[in-house]
């Protein structure tokens, strides 16, 4: 692997690896399995770089969909851990932020695929509007259009919990 | 620019939408975020994966230099031996055949013929032309 080569998958995981982490966190809900996951994706990243052409980003993505993909299929039975969110200070902040985590969670599962990358890219993984449109070949007004019909679904499910079902959409 | 400069760019105009943006906001935040340590131990794991690859590589590339070298030795090697002139080719056998200088012998013919002594033997009553028969033929 040249240098280059090397120089840009830094700046790839510099730019994106805690957002991928995070995102992947939110997913599976344990740190170990995030911190697992995330490190497979990473390393995909290193064996598949020479083959890569296009744009990065989405790249990435459909590498992070298919880890968590064959993740879901292995570990089908685990449930979503409820000690996730252990930073916080209070036992009612704690409570609050893990029913929301978990809400999350289950709301994103069953996200249609075009509103999760969307909300994943921008809100995750931290890419621009542009970027995103790049990414996905649309247009920048396109990509701010799809956005918040995303968040809409989004809110929806989240106003609705009891309408969700168990379904995961990976 | 932060991830909240374009957020509602291109957005259709609605009432909804101050609402949606704070979502956007909750979203954004409400991911809870992987300790650094473990985020540092996928680094290093990246990065013991390219040095990795990078030493696969040096090494096929030592073995492909290597092929190539002993293929072309075995060319030049092969392309001498039989050529000739290599110090590894054998010499060919060779059936020598002494020849003895030879000296020229003369061929000789000898016929023995008695001659009987005395008279000479009479001639041969019929001649072998006839003359007297043909002799017209030369008178004028």
């Amino acid at each position: 692997m040249n240098e280059i080569s090397r120089k840009k998958i830094e700046e790839l995981f510099h730019r994106y690896g805690a957002g991928v982490s995070r995102y992947v966190l939110l997913r599976v809900g344990s740190p170990e399995l995030a911190e697992e996951i995330t490190a497979r994706v990473f390393l995909n990243v290193v064996r598949n770089f020479q083959q890569q052409n296009g744009a990065v980003v989405g790249w990435l993505w459909a590498i992070i969909r298919s880890e968590l993909s064959r993740h879901f299929r292995q570990h089908s039975h685990l449930a979503y851990p409820a000690d996730l969110a252990s930073s916080l200070p209070t036992p009612s902040e704690l409570l609050e932020r893990q029913e929301r985590d978990e809400l999350l969670h289950a709301a994103l599962k069953q996200l249609s695929d075009d509103a999760q990358q969307i909300l994943s890219l921008k809100f995750f993984l931290d890419v621009s509007n542009v970027e995103i449109a790049q990414t996905l070949g649309l247009t920048p007004s396109n990509v701010g259009v799809k956005l918040h019909r995303a968040l809409r679904e989004l809110r929806e499910l989240l106003q609705n919990p009891l309408a969700m079902d168990s379904r995961a959409s990976f | 620019m932060s991830k909240f400069d374009d957020v509602s760019q291109d957005w259709p105009d609605e009432p909804e939408n101050a609402e949606l943006v704070s979502l956007a906001e909750e979203l954004a935040n409400a991911a809870p975020v992987l300790p650094a340590t473990a985020l540092a131990r996928v680094g290093a794991q990246m990065r013991a994966e390219i040095d990795g690859l990078d030493r696969q590589q040096r090494w096929r590339r030592v073995a492909f230099g290597l092929s190539v070298a002993a293929a072309v030795v075995l060319a030049v090697a092969g392309f001498t031996y039989f050529r000739g002139g290599s110090e590894f080719a054998q010499p060919q056998p060779r059936i020598v055949r002494k020849v003895e200088p030879t000296t020229p012998v003369a061929i000789e013919d000898r016929v023995a013929i008695a001659v009987s002594e005395g008279a000479p033997a009479a001639a041969t009553e019929k001649s072998l032309v006839r003359l007297e028969e043909y002799r017209s033929l030369f008178s004028d």
